[in-house]
């Protein structure tokens, strides 16, 4: 399957953005409730953490399975009526665990690169 | 082009996204399917409220922002196209395979029954109509030929010939003939719809 090939320079970063682009909206989510469009324009505009707009329903839909976030209904002053997203409190919980250990992790990375560079 | 047609016109195009969408989520669940849909529709709702309804370009561009619909359904866990690739085989296992060989309609369940071009209710209408009409259209040739031949009736050589025995049913003509068409059409219309379904499915895949 063409994801899979090995050697392709994008196939590591598709991998790392799958695993990181949840943690991202929690963390989007945590200044307060947003509505879909602004999660999507976020995530894309920023180093293309989604990789199209479509694809962060998908994920919200994981969330809120996983109980990580809630949606409510709101007016809107200029058009439909939006669906905002909030954080729960488990949800917090995780976006505070994964904090950790990302920081953990890529300071590893970092050090193991560092030492393997020629300067 | 006037100002009705053009937005006719948009509000076709994402018709036509959301339709491919739907297509692509096939296999998803159907509660999150449908969750999934209806948030990237309000996603496109909202994008439009800033536009000119009848803006085509734009919402051509903002569709293609939204995403190839096979990228949202492959985030969604939906089964890639892979495991579709002997659908083509389905609709005629089905229809030979009994007749031909046991083997190969168990080959034709297996194709039907892993594939996710296909809904529940096309596999079960496909696993049992078939075999249903395919033993009504035999006994319906028999009655045929029992009640052409006159069974159970008074001339020996013609019962002889259409293998009548003392005993046995006996339909009247048209009754039989209904039986024969009957079964005919529950054997071979599913495995049609299948092929129909995936025509319909590889134009939006396409």
């Amino acid at each position: 399957m063409h994801y899979m090939e090995p050697g392709n320079e994008v196939n590591w970063l598709g991998q790392v953005r799958k695993g990181v682009a949840e943690q991202c909206v929690l963390a989007l989510l945590t200044s307060g409730e947003k509505y879909g469009v602004e999660l999507a324009r976020e995530l894309t505009a920023r180093g293309r953490i989604i990789g199209s707009e479509g694809t962060l329903y998908p994920l919200l839909a994981r969330l809120r399975r996983n109980g990580l976030v809630e949606t409510s209904w709101q007016e809107s002053n200029s058009g439909p009526p939006r669906r905002y997203y909030h954080l729960t409190s488990d949800g917090e919980q995780a976006l505070a665990s994964f904090t950790k250990q990302w920081r953990v992790f890529r300071d590893a990375v970092d050090e193991i690169l560092n030492e393997g560079s020629p300067e | 082009m006037t100002f009705q047609q053009s937005v006719g016109e948009a509000d076709k195009l994402v018709r036509r996204y959301l339709a491919q969408l739907d297509a692509a989520l096939h296999g998803v669940d159907a509660s999150r399917r449908q969750e999934i849909l209806a948030e990237v529709h309000e996603h496109i709702d909202e994008e439009r409220t800033g536009l000119d309804p009848g803006d085509t370009a734009s919402v051509r561009t903002l569709l293609d922002r939204v995403g190839d619909p096979a990228a949202i359904a492959a985030e969604a866990g939906a089964p890639p196209p892979g495991s579709r690739r002997w659908d083509a085989w389905a609709p005629w296992l089905i229809i030979f395979g009994p007749v031909a060989s046991g083997l190969g309609w168990i080959a034709g369940m297996l194709i039907l029954w892993t594939s996710p071009t296909w809904s529940r209710r096309d596999q079960l209408i496909a696993t049992f109509a078939p075999l249903a009409g395919l033993a009504a259209l035999f006994f319906g040739l028999v009655a045929v030929l029992r009640a052409a031949a006159g069974c159970p009736g008074h001339v020996p050589a013609l019962h002889a010939a259409a293998g009548c025995t003392a005993k046995g049913f006996a339909l009247p003509l048209g009754v039989a003939i209904l039986l024969v068409v009957v079964g005919l059409a529950a054997h071979l219309l599913p495995p049609i719809q299948l092929m129909r379904t995936r025509r319909q499915q590889r134009s939006t895949f396409a």
